[in-house]
């Protein structure tokens, strides 16, 4: 493991791959090409080796679907579609020991479409790759909430049978949350955290390309779970065991899913840790980090720390059916329970790494969109380290009527409801920083103030959730279901959206139509309520979650929702248009357009391939809008936004 | 998306605003999450050995303790001579980088291949009860870990003896022998709660 920074001064730069040999040697140059004949080449060593091993150990048959499919198709082929595209290359010349090429650069930057569609080390690429990826699934995942809520439109069976709803809404939720949400931040991250420290890139790019390419293999995993035998998994996106034991093959599509994803977010995240620890401008101590970065530091440590609990949960489960261990069996002394304590050590975190980032995200568009200080700099950054370190005290919270040990219940009731209070401060400090400030309503503006408005709805539902008593009696309703969409679809993806809506014209170098843009958050916002605010109602009068048919009685709410909830799938479309075309004919955008301190707004827009012609020099703080003359940092000299006179009132 | 601006230049070289290397704290880094995907299967040995209280080992299977012990010392040792061959190189002597990788390596993968024969003649099967699951899952993960280890040092060996690393240039050998220390520590921690205690 080398770090390219090291190298980066070395040899000319070469402005992309050079051109593919001509006639047979073009089967053995990296790319699509050579991962159609890898993929299935590891498919077939992977196969091999199952057989070879089954026929030596004398197991019969020696020819196994389930376990075929589980090391031929579920993991050798990936890793032969990452070698044939050549994401390891560098890494076994290295290992060989194969004199090392001096770095030319040629992996790094976008100078065509086809850039975009190869292992490429360049931070902003791999954003771009994360967020297009990621918002493909978001579709995906979108469609399938659709689906979900045709058949909840009226009470009886409409389209699908119990155990395809089920595959619905465990591929829905799997998708959103592991193809979503999470590397959408990452992708958001990736692309702005190193041009706001003042670094020419993240400091493994080679590892960065890699964590990408783990991720569309993730996603397509779990959705090809619907075409095989018994359809899709379907003890939702929590797999509690041992009913995940006993499922249809498609489980083991979400245990392996989970794998790459879990693999590709550790990798990102240590990757942050390290460039946000190592690579900092000089001048920028954590003390004047912006808070984008801040947030990314604390969700990295929650990734690194968190995410190998549901790696082993899922390694349990899968071993449990494949090799018919006993970790969830009682018959053979295992300990069901235990299944949920392992996934929730991890998916309690997993929450925080779900909202930390938009957390950021909000602060950096609050701050810049009111024009003044970030209110409570230190204690917005003290309350993220103080949620990481509350988040993993929680976990039994989703546990209160498992069954599980009685005691557990009241420290954790205690220490949940101990998280409002750095919740609250960021709350409140988001406030007192709109609190006077010049508002401006444009696009981003109003979703991350959209985003503080709805997540302190789903902040005060989860405050009653964590309340003991409360949480028995609406355990397993629609209350939940309407809080979990209020925390991540009002908390989460509003950040996403301010957070696209905001970097777009650093992103693609042009501006985004505001009327459109607007439209989408109102369209969504209003959609959104009238989706999931109903939801809260039926659920405290019993209507349960997970099921594909209910009560007559909450029929009407039901038609309701599913109407209000096609309206809210249709506004993404405004969505979609306003990027394509914005990103094809918008008007060109300029370096600084909000008018922001922080050193991505400092460059052009697009960034220059290598961002910075020269390491800038941080010499304040981040937020100090309104403060005349306040400056971050210095570039080339003496080119920094100064922030102008401005009356302040 | 647009094409970025054109480049006629490198990056500019980055700031170090930390002492610690970073590949060295990309490898600790990684090295936690390790910790914690064993702290998940020392959870469910936890659930298994505490909570529901199976003995250990569960009659009539017996675990070679003996055996194991013998193992152990051989690992152990391992990460002394994977020591010397990092201070080799540091003073410049490459037959000693070279003789100490070597022997890590050898000394490691006969730990895997005594591992390999005790599972063979241990007389159980991962299925054979929780007891069974948890040995079998515990030791395979870290055998796990020993194979990437070895994968790791078989590299760092061909590249000893291909004439890379130098007294200036060694972060190669410095990181891929904190993985094998940490494989080597993790080792006495399954050993003892798996067969000692």
């Amino acid at each position: 493991m080398t770090t390219a920074v090291e190298h980066h001064d070395v040899g000319p730069v070469r402005q992309g791959l050079p051109p593919p040999p001509g006639g047979l040697r073009r089967v053995l140059y990296p790319g699509f090409l050579r991962a159609a004949w890898m993929t299935p080449l590891f498919f077939g060593i992977g196969s091999a080796i199952v057989v070879l091993c089954r026929w030596w150990g004398g197991w019969h048959p020696i020819w196994f679907g389930e376990i075929i499919v589980l090391v031929g198709a579920l993991i050798a082929a990936p890793i032969g579609f990452l070698a044939g595209i050549g994401a390891f290359d560098y890494w076994v010349r290295y290992s060989i020991g194969a004199p090392t090429e001096p770095e030319d650069h040629s992996g790094h930057g976008a100078y065509s479409w086809r850039d975009y569609f190869r292992v490429n080390t360049d931070h902003k690429v791999i954003g771009m790759q994360y967020l297009a990826t990621t918002i493909f699934f978001f579709l995906a995942g979108g469609l399938l909430a659709m689906l979900v809520r045709a058949e909840l439109a009226k009470p009886g069976m409409q389209f699908f049978d119990n155990q395809t709803y089920n595959g619905l809404f465990s591929v829905h939720a799997s998708l959103m949350i592991f193809l979503f949400v999470i590397p959408a931040f990452a992708g958001l991250a990736n692309f702005v955290v190193p041009l706001m420290l003042g670094a020419p890139d993240m400091a493994f790019p080679r590892l960065n390309a890699l964590s990408y390419w783990l991720l569309p293999i993730a996603g397509i995993m779990m959705l090809s779970s619907f075409l095989v035998p018994g359809g899709a998994f379907a003890s939702g996106w929590t797999g509690y065991a041992p009913l995940s034991v006993h499922q249809p093959l498609g489980t083991i599509f979400f245990n392996m899913g989970v794998q790459w994803a879990g693999a590709s977010s550790i990798m990102t995240a240590l990757n942050f840790l390290v460039t946000i620890i190592t690579m900092r401008a000089p001048g920028m101590t954590f003390w004047r980090m912006p808070l984008l970065v801040w947030a990314n530091f604390t969700t990295s440590l929650l990734v690194v720390i968190a995410t190998p609990f549901i790696a082993g949960s899922q390694f349990f489960v899968m071993f449990d059916r494949v090799m018919h261990t006993h970790f969830f069996d009682v018959g053979g002394g295992g300990y069901p329970l235990g299944y949920q304590h392992i996934f929730w050590f991890y998916s309690h975190p997993a929450v925080y790494i779900m909202m930390l980032p938009g957390f950021g995200i909000a602060s950096e568009v609050i701050s810049v969109f009111s024009r003044k200080p970030i209110f409570g700099y230190r204690l917005m950054a003290l309350s993220l380290m103080a949620i990481l370190v509350l988040g993993f005290s929680v976990w039994a919270h989703h546990m209160f009527v498992s069954g599980m040990a009685p005691w557990l219940r009241v420290p954790m009731m205690i220490t949940t409801l101990m998280i409002a209070v750095p919740t609250g401060i960021k709350v409140f400090s988001w406030l007192a920083t709109i609190w006077e400030g010049k508002i401006n309503f444009a696009t981003p503006m109003l979703w991350a103030v959209g985003f503080v408005s709805m997540f302190v709805i789903g902040g005060l539902s989860g405050i009653y959730l964590g309340a003991v008593p409360i949480d028995i009696h609406v355990s397993d309703t629609y209350f939940v279901v309407a809080h979990i969409h209020y925390v991540l679809f009002g908390g989460s993806l509003f950040t996403i959206f301010a957070g696209i809506y905001y970097w777009f014209p650093k992103m693609t170098g042009h501006q985004y139509n505001e009327k459109l843009g607007k439209l989408h958050f109102w369209l969504t916002f209003i959609g959104f309520n009238l989706t999931f605010f109903p939801m809260h109602l039926i659920g405290t009068q019993g209507m349960p979650r997970r099921v594909s048919d209910y009560a007559p009685q909450f029929g009407n709410w039901n038609l309701f929702i599913s109407v209000a909830s096609f309206f809210l799938g249709a506004s993404t479309i405004v969505f979609l248009y306003n990027m394509v075309i914005s990103m094809r004919r918008g008007a060109p955008a300029e370096a600084n357009p909000w008018r922001a301190l922080t050193l991505e707004w400092q460059v052009s827009s697009p960034p220059p391939v290598f961002n910075f012609d020269e390491i800038p020099q941080v010499v304040g703080n981040p937020y100090e809008y309104g403060v005349p003359g306040a400056r971050h940092a210095v570039l080339n000299g003496d080119r920094a936004a100064t922030e102008t006179e401005e009356v302040r009132h | 998306m647009s094409a970025h601006a054109e480049a006629h230049h490198g990056p500019p070289i980055a700031n170090h605003s930390s002492r610690v290397n970073a590949s060295i704290l990309g490898m600790l880094l990684f090295i936690a999450s390790e910790i914690m995907l064993f702290g998940a299967f020392f959870t469910a040995y936890f659930f298994v050995r505490v909570v529901n209280g199976i003995p250990w080992p569960q009659p009539p299977f017996e675990l070679p303790v003996f055996v194991a012990g013998v193992n152990t010392a051989i690992l152990v040792t391992s990460s002394f001579t994977m020591h010397w061959a990092l201070q080799s190189i540091k003073r410049g002597n490459r037959a000693g980088l070279q003789a100490g990788l070597l022997l890590t390596f050898l000394m490691g993968l006969v730990f895997l291949l005594t591992q390999a024969r005790e599972y063979s003649r241990v007389g159980f099967a991962p299925h054979d009860g929780a007891f069974g699951t948890i040995f079998y899952c515990l030791t395979g993960l870290h055998g796990a870990h020993v194979f990437i280890g070895l994968s790791i040092l078989l590299f760092m060996t061909i590249r000893a003896f291909r004439g890379h690393f130098s007294p200036e240039q060694h972060h190669g050998v410095e990181i891929g022998g904190i993985y094998w220390h940490f494989v080597d520590v993790m080792w006495i921690v399954v050993y003892s709660t798996v067969y000692l205690l």
